[in-house]
């Protein structure tokens, strides 16, 4: 053998987060405590130092404690969890967020598109603490990507939601109006985008149609997610076909197509 | 040709008729002389001194038959006296008589219906009497009527029969009279020498009987015959024979016949001056006698004759006289149609009464059956009105049915709101984790309750006033221990209410005490108060939540600023009035609902006061 192939490696894990500050932002005192005694007895390199319970006291308590990781509850007395975000410039303190909520459904949605981390009330101890390690090894690049891409969304004005997409070696932020359609290959999901990228991701499609289907995307086939603005036409033949301004044939399966055919005169 | 027809038609009748008149009377017929005037006038004074009926009658005959060929109308007016006459003295052979003459003067008249009335009469009563001259006389005239309507055939029959009886009684005259009008008969349907034969027969026996009237008849009808034959030598000597005994008689009637007939003749054979001569010689006698038949044929030859001598002038007058009496007659013709039309009209008229009650009676009917068609709609159209009202009713009752059931959702929703749920489970996992198990369970047990009391309730339309109290009271209890204490509250219930008697809508009030705590206290500062009271109104039960915390605008505000997109503050309010509204539908006195913000004397907020003013109604 002459040489050796070179193989390329993983990005490494150049730089691990620090998790000895770590704030929490609740308004009942007996969940705040809860959390502390489960993050401090469980992580060796983990560790609560303060509390706060609104977020008036959150952003006393920022300045005071400068935390690692944020605890953050979405629903305070006075806001939500976001409202405090934009109160304060997060890049100066370089903190890492994790959510906390109850319920709020829209909140979760938010989260998912941008894929930052969250857990849920009552709160598993083992998610708790995963999330609190996998925030820990991310790189920075990853999280604040993540993070622009929450802000982005949460922010009234933008009309147009990004997805965060992260393959193994990768990280993709799409704009959903460039994502013509998706198609699944059991537990990967494929995203063909206008620009003929190809991202293949490990998240089965139905996490996916669950997100899109209110942005103009539809699911007409147990494979395939597709996006309405990019249809050219639909061929009612061997059980209708629609065809992508990609040039994609993509099948409509027999379930669907009333229901997609309705949508389809009801936006045009 | 026209005038040849009508020539021989009118000769004849009017020769026949004066025959017959002449046949009627047994009087002496030596009187007639162009003196006939002196006789007339010597018999109606002899009239006036006669006394006897019987003769009275016998003169008034003799008149009219003096008369009949001069002036009919007089003749007339005779017969009818002698008839009224015979009748009072219930003489039937002078009525018989009587009768006849008159029907003959019908006959001239033309008026063939009354005549026949009157012959027939007359043939009734000579029945009766069993007069066999009179019977076969009034057969005769039967005949005669029949010959003029041309009916040849029944004519002939009676002719026949009056003919046998005249034969049986050997009544000479009568026989001759038969014979002569059986030749007419023959003469119209054109067996002229039948005719001849028949004519020839009974001049012989007028020359017998030395009846010179009788004679100029059988001679004229013996030229008319001839005439038609074409034999008009033979017509000429004929027609020349008749007018010579005829003015030997002085029967203008029938000399202006007998001429009219000369000049239709004369014009056949083209000598048409001598035609003219004839026809004006005929004119005279034909208006003297005011015969319009005559007069028309005179009329007609002259103008043909004129024409052909190229007197067009004098033909075209001729022509237009005779067209005015044509026309009359015609007219008369006309009238008499008329007045069968008028019989028939009213035979019409009345059938068409019936025929329109008839049809009144349809039409009532139809109106009747349309009533009920009208009635049938109606019904109908009742029937679909009710039936569609009862779906809309319906289909409003299930829609109200199906909004209250959206709204229990909901307020089940609303209650059950999910992040109350968790939160109060994080709640328990946190004292759990404490060790404080003691307190974890109590706290399990109650939010096992009020879970249980809202799932129950929320289906219910109403509650009994102490179930609610209860839930509020888990509720708050509930939220305190959540919120460690960052409130008080209090529950005031009017002693003289008993909760267990007086229902209510479940959970009215729970929103609001919801928002109290987490939009009006959990932004105060110090801990807040809540009070619940139930007091008695006017007829009412007075349901008041009423806080110390920052006040709706307050709340609001800071809503506003925050970023989130639940829209829990409106959302109880909202729901909670859509609910009383649906609720008040079914009731008479309506629950009131009354949200008033707190503030004190600089008009700072103090907090929220919101009435539930709720009709007594027994659980």
């Amino acid at each position: 053998m002459a040489y050796q192939r070179s193989i390329p490696l993983p990005e490494l894990i150049t730089k691990i987060h620090n998790m000895k500050n770590i704030l929490i932002i609740d308004d009942e005192a007996k969940t705040r405590q809860m959390l502390a005694d489960i993050i401090n007895l469980n992580c060796k390199d983990a560790r609560v130092t303060g509390f706060a319970e609104d977020i008036k006291s959150g952003l006393i308590a920022i300045e005071k404690y400068k935390p690692d990781l944020i605890l953050l509850d979405i629903k305070l007395p006075d806001g939500t969890g976001f409202d405090l975000l934009t109160k304060i410039n997060y890049k100066i303190y370089n903190f890492r967020v994790i959510f906390i909520t109850a319920f709020e459904e829209y909140a979760i949605k938010a989260f998912k598109f941008s894929a930052v981390d969250y857990i849920l009330k009552p709160v598993d101890p083992d998610e708790l603490l995963d999330a609190i390690e996998k925030c820990r090894i991310q790189t920075d690049n990853e999280y604040n990507q993540k993070f622009e891409t929450y802000y982005y969304n949460s922010d009234k004005q933008s009309k147009n939601k990004k997805l965060f997409l992260k393959t193994l070696g990768t990280i993709n932020v799409l704009e959903i109006k460039d994502i013509i359609r998706c198609e699944s290959d059991g537990c990967y999901t494929t995203f063909y985008t206008n620009n003929n990228r190809k991202i293949i991701i490990s998240k089965t499609i139905k996490e996916y149609e669950e997100l899109l289907n209110d942005q103009g995307f539809f699911r007409v086939h147990q494979s395939h997610i597709i996006n309405l603005n990019y249809i050219e036409s639909f061929e009612n033949k061997n059980g209708g076909f629609v065809i992508m301004k990609d040039k994609s044939k993509i099948p409509v399966s027999s379930r669907k197509k009333d229901m997609f055919l309705k949508i389809l005169n009801s936006s045009s | 040709m026209y005038i040849t027809k009508s020539l021989t038609k009118t000769g004849i009748i009017l020769f026949f008729i004066y025959y017959l008149f002449a046949g009627n009377i047994c009087a002496q017929r030596s009187a007639y002389s162009s003196s006939w005037r002196y006789t007339t006038d010597s018999l109606i004074q002899q009239l006036k001194i006669s006394k006897s009926d019987t003769s009275r009658i016998l003169l008034l005959h003799k008149i009219g038959d003096l008369y009949k060929r001069t002036i009919p109308d007089s003749a007339f007016h005779y017969y009818n006296i002698a008839l009224t006459i015979s009748v009072n003295i219930k003489n039937e052979k002078f009525t018989a008589l009587s009768l006849c003459d008159i029907g003959l003067f019908y006959v001239d008249k033309g008026d063939y219906n009354k005549a026949l009335k009157y012959f027939f009469n007359s043939l009734k009563i000579n029945e009766e009497i069993s007069d066999k001259k009179g019977l076969a006389q009034s057969l005769t005239y039967i005949g005669i009527v029949n010959l003029e309507q041309g009916l040849y055939d029944k004519a002939l029959e009676y002719f026949t029969k009056s003919l046998k009886i005249f034969k049986e009684i050997d009544f000479k005259k009568g026989i001759i009279m038969c014979n002569t009008n059986i030749g007419n008969i023959y003469l119209y349907q054109g067996s002229y020498d039948k005719a001849i034969e028949f004519y020839t027969k009974s001049l012989k026996m007028y020359e017998e009987t030395g009846d010179k009237y009788g004679m100029s008849v059988c001679y004229n009808n013996l030229g008319s015959t001839y005439y038609n034959k074409k034999i008009y030598k033979n017509a000429i000597t004929n027609f020349t024979n008749s007018l010579k005994i005829k003015q030997e008689l002085g029967d203008k009637h029938g000399i202006s016949g007998v001429l009219s007939s000369l000049a239709a003749l004369n014009i056949k054979l083209k000598n048409y001056n001598k035609a003219v001569e004839y026809a004006l010689e005929g004119l005279k006698f034909a208006k003297e006698t005011k015969s319009l038949p005559q007069e028309k044929l005179a009329y007609e030859c002259l103008s043909v004759a004129n024409d052909s001598l190229h007197n067009y002038q004098k033909a075209f007058e001729y022509h237009k006289l005779f067209k005015e009496i044509n026309d009359s007659i015609f007219n008369e013709e006309r009238s008499k149609q008329i007045t069968e039309m008028h019989t028939k009209y009213d035979t019409e008229k009345k059938e068409k009464e019936l025929l329109v009650k008839g049809k009144e009676l349809q039409i009532q009917d139809l109106k009747i059956s349309r009533m009920n068609l009208y009635l049938f709609i109606l019904a109908i159209i009742i029937i679909l009105i009710l039936t569609i009202a009862f779906f809309i009713i319906r289909k409003n009752k299930y829609q109200s049915l199906l909004k209250n059931i959206q709204l229990e959702q909901i307020l089940l929703q609303s209650q059950m709101n999910p992040h109350f749920i968790f939160n109060s489970l994080s709640v328990i996992q946190s004292i759990i984790y404490q060790n404080k198990t003691e307190f974890a369970v109590k706290y399990l047990s109650r939010f096992a309750k009020l879970t249980r009391i809202i799932l129950e309730n929320s289906r219910a339309e109403y509650v009994t006033l102490d179930k609610e109290i209860t839930m509020i009271e888990l509720y708050l209890d509930l939220q305190s221990i959540r919120f460690e204490n960052k409130f008080n509250y209090v529950i005031e219930v009017d002693p003289e209410l008993s909760p267990e008697m007086i229902a209510i809508p479940p959970m009215l009030a729970q929103p609001f005490i919801e928002n109290s705590i987490e939009h009006g206290i959990m932004h105060k500062e110090k801990s807040g108060n809540i009070k619940i009271s139930f007091k008695t109104g006017k007829d009412m039960l007075l349901f008041e939540v009423t806080d110390d915390g920052v006040g709706r605008e307050k709340s609001k505000e800071i809503k506003e600023q925050s970023n989130d997109e639940n829209k829990h503050v409106s959302l109880a309010t909202t729901i909670t009035q859509e609910r009383i509204e649906n609720i008040n539908k079914s009731l008479k006195k309506k629950i009131k609902l009354d949200i008033t913000d707190l503030k004190d004397e600089s008009g700072y907020a103090m907090g929220t006061k919101v009435a539930f003013f709720i009709p007594f109604k027994a659980a």
